[in-house]
């Protein structure tokens, strides 16, 4: 076994924090756990650092407890309604006589694609190889080294956020004495969790439903053609439920989880729902029918906003994996039946793959992007020279 | 040569809108088991009280009703058996309603399945939220005085139940064709046209128009129709397409020949075409069937593109037989008792708890107020929309917690 690493979500709902062995042969073994319900955070930004903190060390003192390590070093898994994406082509000429292209010059088209202009405040998070382009071939290639050609191109996703935002972020690592050595989205860390490569090849659209963000990623020929963050989750649904049902948010909160639902039932339409009474507000009853009609119109809504970005920058209308639903809100009643209907494809529940250990992570899609993170870890760890996905973020602010 | 309004760059495919086609009984399956291979985008069920004779449908989908009631013997036409059948398969019912926001029924009116069952299943999809069309063939007249008669019954309580009723009679096709034409085929021309225009309606309302004509276009006509409708479609390609197009259309049978498009009050017309058609199509279309209507009659006019038509033109036109001109009551959808409850509730709010729900209705809509634990933060923007804001609220969604509030 390698030396256990560590990685921290600080969620909006929940800090959570997880510990892994990983084999030598890729393997992961999850060895400790730890989760403190979140406070301080809001659309997955720091919104309170003295609250936030105070949860962060509470989850990581339950983690090292839990697997018996001193946490000095996590993986960040950071998310945001703040980042965006950018395809940016780089062009170069091939030089050598022969024409035949080498890595220096797929090293060098890469650099070319990296070469974006942002806003001031804007950082580059991670740039993602594409296909590569030769003259002017439509079709693209995944490794151009050793074909010919005189011009070669390549299109760079480029995922790009506030830098203040993720500097608060780091902050409260800092601030709970742990130093963050790796950062990624939340996202790319689902699909690595979670999509297995047949899946990435035929194309699929997942969809991490967290509490205060709603993170996708668009596979496509077995490249990433589109990548953000919407800043709406399942918060939302707590909050619309609060306000249209006159309800505190704890009573929204236990109504939405034990009993609502992304459609509508209609052979529960006419049941009512006892709501028990909490300080400021009475007991009373709700009708089933008003419950999933405001999850039913917030869900739609999410999803057809997916949609309309998928439509909007995926040329590839065909997705064999279909849609896969990662995050907390995967595990709301019929949401794979609204998924299907809205995107008019198959969908089901990504859990995480090749990790073993204590059964919570493993067998729940919340921690997708933990486990995700851990694989990217040993990745990143493992290769001297890193793979398609580079964090440039640490090195500008701390290189 | 193309024009602006028709060249490529102008295509938009709307967002498919769900829609399924449920044949009722043996005759409403038989009518459209065609469907399904030609018309592969929409969705099919058949639902009937015979096992037999639903075994013999190709849908993926099917439901047969009352299977306790009645052992998948049909109800030979007992409206108390129908009743049966259908509460004893309610779940299966609204779980097949589910997910769609339009539901076609297609039934023969002269049948035990079709004429009794059939309008307690357009009472139930109401009551799922969905909107109702009714495709229904009326028997000849040769059929007897008892068919007739439940006939007769029968479109009166699809009509009740459905947002709009439209009706093939065989009589009127039967008139097309010489007099020595064979049942079976007569059958299956029905099912041809039923096919043709209903699917194309389907069609039109989930391509990408051109010129718009949605769903509440087509269901506000329906409206003021007074219920009942007669819908064809008519097709052609080829240099002289529009002449013949338009032949074809005015000596229609299910529109008397165009008698009944000359005197109708309101006519929908939606037009499919290729990519290339030119805008002097739109403009001899319209020309020509505003010249055989009357002057005060209304006109919905709509043009829809799919690449998939190349040089073919079709006509998919709704005409109201009856025109009231005024919004039709819309049918009263059957409720739980908590439901019924709660309308008769609404209905004997005083004013002053009418205006009070209205009033906290407004206050939830105000943005002051409807942000909640979002408000001190940075709002999500996306195209304009605050999405903060529930969207239930942005949706104008009215819930019943309000009303039992006011009271």
């Amino acid at each position: 076994m390698a030396h256990p690493i560590a990685v921290l979500e600080v969620g909006t709902s929940e800090v959570r924090v997880l510990v892994a062995e990983p084999r030598e042969d890729g393997h992961l073994m999850i060895t400790g756990i730890g989760r403190s319900p979140s406070s301080g955070v809001r659309k997955s930004e720091v919104v309170d650092l003295e609250n936030a903190k105070v949860c962060v060390k509470k989850a990581l003192l339950e983690a090292e407890e839990n697997a018996q390590v001193s946490i000095q070093e996590v993986l960040l898994v950071f998310s945001g309604d703040h980042i965006r994406q950018v395809v940016n082509r780089g062009t170069i000429n091939v030089m050598s006589d022969d024409r035949v292209i080498t890595a220096e010059e797929r090293e060098e088209v890469m650099e070319a694609a990296r070469a974006v202009t942002l806003p001031h405040d804007q950082e580059i998070l991670h740039s993602i190889c594409g296909q590569f382009y030769i003259d002017d071939q439509t079709g693209g290639v995944l490794n151009p080294d050793g074909m010919s050609g005189s011009r070669l191109s390549l299109d760079m996703l480029i995922l790009y956020g506030h830098s203040n935002r993720l500097r608060n972020m780091l902050r409260l690592a800092d601030e709970a004495a742990v130093e963050v050595t790796e950062i990624a989205f939340g996202g790319l860390c689902c699909g690595l969790s979670v999509l297995t490569p047949q899946q990435k090849e035929v194309g699929g659209i997942l969809i991490d439903m967290g509490a205060g963000t709603t993170d996708y990623v668009v596979y496509s020929d077995k490249v990433i053609a589109l990548a953000g963050s919407l800043g709406v989750g399942g918060d939302h649904l707590t909050n619309d439920l609060a306000l249209g049902l006159n309800l505190s948010t704890a009573q929204a909160e236990r109504l939405k989880v034990k009993y609502g639902a992304a459609m509508v039932d209609l052979s529960s339409r006419g049941r009512r729902i006892p709501i028990p009474p909490e300080t400021g507000f009475r007991a009373q009853e709700v009708l089933s029918r008003d419950v999933n009609t405001i999850m039913h119109a917030r869900m739609e809504e999410i999803f057809e906003l997916v949609k309309a970005q998928v439509r909007k920058e995926v040329k590839k209308k065909n997705f064999g994996a279909g849609v896969i639903l990662t995050g907390g809100g995967a595990r709301m009643n019929r949401v794979q039946d609204l998924a299907s209907r809205v995107f008019e494809m198959p969908c089901h529940i990504g859990y995480p793959k090749e990790v073993s250990g204590l059964a919570l992570p493993t067998e729940s899609p919340e921690y997708a992007s933990l486990v995700g993170m851990l694989k990217y870890g040993v990745r990143t760890r493992n290769s001297a020279v890193r793979g398609p996905l580079i964090g440039t973020f640490l090195r500008k602010l701390f290189g | 040569m193309t024009t602006p309004l028709l060249t490529e760059s102008s295509i938009h495919l709307r967002d498919a809108l769900p829609i399924l086609f449920v044949g009722v009984g043996h005759a409403g399956g038989k009518l459209i088991a065609h469907l399904p291979k030609r018309v592969t985008e929409l969705s099919y069920a058949a639902v009937d009280t015979d096992r037999a004779s639903l075994d013999e449908l190709p849908f993926d989908r099917k439901i047969l009703l009352g299977d306790v009631a009645t052992g998948g013997m049909g109800t030979g036409g007992n409206p108390e058996l129908a009743q049966s059948c259908v509460e004893e398969s309610e779940d299966s019912l609204y779980a097949l309603f589910q997910g769609f926001r339009v539901v076609i029924l297609v039934a023969g009116l002269g049948g035990g399945t079709g004429g009794t069952v059939g309008p307690l299943l357009a009472d139930r999809a109401r009551e799922a939220g969905l909107i109702v069309i009714s495709a229904l063939v009326q028997p000849l007249e040769a059929e007897g005085g008892s068919r007739r008669n439940l006939a007769e019954s029968a479109l009166s309580g699809y009509r009740d139940a459905s947002d709009a009723v439209m009706l093939f009679p065989l009589d009127s096709l039967k008139a097309a064709e010489d007099p020595s034409m064979l049942l079976s085929r007569l059958l299956k021309r029905c099912g041809m046209e039923i096919g043709r225009s209903i699917g194309g309606l389907a069609v039109l309302l989930r391509s990408g128009w051109l010129i718009p004509l949605t769903l509440q276009d087509v269901v506000q006509t329906m409206h003021r129709a007074d219920g009942y409708c007669r819908l064809v479609a008519v097709s052609a390609d080829g240099e002289d397409r529009l002449t013949r197009v338009l032949d074809q259309l005015f000596t229609h049978p299910l529109l008397d020949k165009g008698s009944l498009l000359a005197h109708s009050g309101g006519i929908v017309l939606g037009m499919l075409c290729g990519p290339l058609t030119p805008v002097q199509d739109l403009e001899r279309v319209s020309f020509e069937v505003r010249k055989v209507l009357r002057s005060d009659a209304e006109l919905k006019i709509g043009v829809a593109q799919d690449e998939r038509f190349g040089q073919h033109l079709a006509l998919v036109v709704m005409v109201a037989e009856h025109w009231s001109g005024k919004p039709r009551a819309l049918p009263q959808v059957e409720t739980t008792a908590d439901e019924a409850k709660a309308e008769s509730e609404d209905e004997t709010l005083t004013v002053a708890e009418k205006k009070k729900m209205i009033q906290s209705e407004i206050e939830l809509a105000s943005p002051a107020k409807n942000k909640g634990r979002f408000k001190d933060i940075q709002p999500t923007i996306v195209e304009g929309a605050d999405l903060d804001t529930p969207t239930f609220i942005r949706k104008g969604l009215r819930l019943s917690f309000h009303k039992e509030r006011a009271k």
